[in-house]
């Protein structure tokens, strides 16, 4: 009899306990989403990559890359350096070390990033908060010609303003609102800012900060 | 037996549910004063605001100079002119003044809301309430008083640290 009531108890606890994990994870999913939501990236510097592994690299490295969420709305900006760019418009032809440095060397002088606006929800941002059907169309001009006087850089005592700007139009296939800005290089201090003042949802400046040390990380690209 | 294993079982939930929980409260006021942002649009406002004082300050001073040194019916008209359009601009600026400055409230709210939430999920908070002085939180021990924390918090995210 003791036996059988000692199952019982063993049984009821087992449940019990099964049941409160199961709350704490009711608890936390939300949590476990948001965490989900949020880009991580990586400190690491390798020392010698392949030229896939270098592209791959370039978009999960914390220096080059940053996150941002304010009222729903994703902003992601990533740095690309010279070589990345380099490597991108050489993908159909011969990649070398000659054709990266001979690029590179072009576009030096000049910082380029990209710029990627998504919503929590998956909403895509043309159409998210729409209170007229006309507003939507007002955000592809605003994009489109607008937006980059609202978007310059902070360094030291300067405001740069975007010498380089593309917003691309996909027609809403990706989820993301993707816009190539580029900067005249003065580099005057240490770290400078990304600054772009949201209009369109009203969320204000929007500030990332940038340390021009991290910036200049250079794997090895092993070209053989 | 029965009861007794049913009380431990009890006391180790309870206990445990304790340990998971971390609550504590901010300073609405005190958060919102000590924004970084805040300032800076507050400074933005004040700058709008006295462009629109000016430009009524000038048009005030064409319609004294009117109504002074001149007491002719064409001046009296120009200056009636004048005075129509101080009022018309006055309600004008009024209007724009206050929108702007609500437009401001609403981009420091959602900052501050995004990022007392980025705080809360950063450091494991279940709960974080915001007092407002009116007594909504009668009682708090010191140790859950949290605002100056959060203050430092908003202030780097918003720089982008």
């Amino acid at each position: 009899m003791r036996i059988i009531v000692y199952i019982i108890l063993f049984l009821l606890s087992s449940l019990f306990f099964s049941c409160q994990k199961e709350n704490e994870y009711e608890v936390n999913k939300e949590k476990f989403v948001t965490n989900v939501k949020t880009p991580r990236f990586t400190p690491k510097i390798p020392e010698k990559v392949t030229v896939n592994e270098y592209i791959d690299w370039v978009s999960s490295y914390s220096g080059f890359n940053d996150f941002k969420s304010i009222a729903g709305i994703n902003y992601a900006l990533s740095y690309r350096p010279a070589e990345a760019i380099a490597i991108q418009k050489l993908k159909n032809g011969k990649i070398t070390k000659e054709s990266i440095e001979k690029i590179s060397n072009e576009l030096e002088g000049v910082n380029y990033f990209v710029l990627r606006l998504s919503t929590n929800d998956g909403c895509p941002v043309l159409e998210k908060n729409l209170s007229v059907k006309e507003e939507y169309f007002q955000r592809i001009q605003y994009y489109s010609f607008l937006m980059e006087n609202d978007v310059f850089l902070i360094d030291g005592a300067d405001t740069i303003k975007c010498c380089f700007y593309n917003f691309e139009r996909d027609y809403e296939v990706s989820p993301f609102l993707t816009v190539t800005l580029g900067f005249d290089d003065i580099a005057k201090s240490d770290n400078y800012q990304f600054v772009l003042i949201d209009k369109v949802f009203n969320n204000g400046k929007v500030i990332f900060s940038i340390d021009r040390k991290l910036q200049k990380a250079k794997p090895i690209i092993n070209l053989e | 037996m029965i009861l007794a294993n049913s009380i431990f079982v009890s006391l180790l939930y309870f206990s445990k549910e304790q340990e998971n929980e971390k609550i504590a409260f901010v300073s609405i006021s005190e958060v919102y004063d000590g924004f970084q942002y805040k300032l800076e649009l507050e400074r933005e406002y004040e700058a709008i605001k006295m462009k629109s004082q000016k430009h009524l300050d000038s048009l005030e001073n064409i319609y004294n100079v009117l109504i002074l040194d001149s007491l002719d019916k064409k001046s009296m008209l120009e200056a009636k002119k004048i005075q129509l359009e101080y009022h018309k601009k006055s309600g004008e600026f009024e209007q724009s003044n206050n929108l702007v400055a609500e437009q401001f409230k609403e981009q420091i709210m959602k900052q501050i809301n995004q990022y007392i939430s980025d705080f809360g999920n950063e450091y494991g908070y279940s709960l974080i309430f915001g007092a407002n002085g009116t007594g909504n939180i009668m009682f708090a021990q010191n140790g859950l008083d949290i605002t100056k924390t959060v203050i430092e918090y908003i202030n780097k995210k918003y720089l982008g640290k």
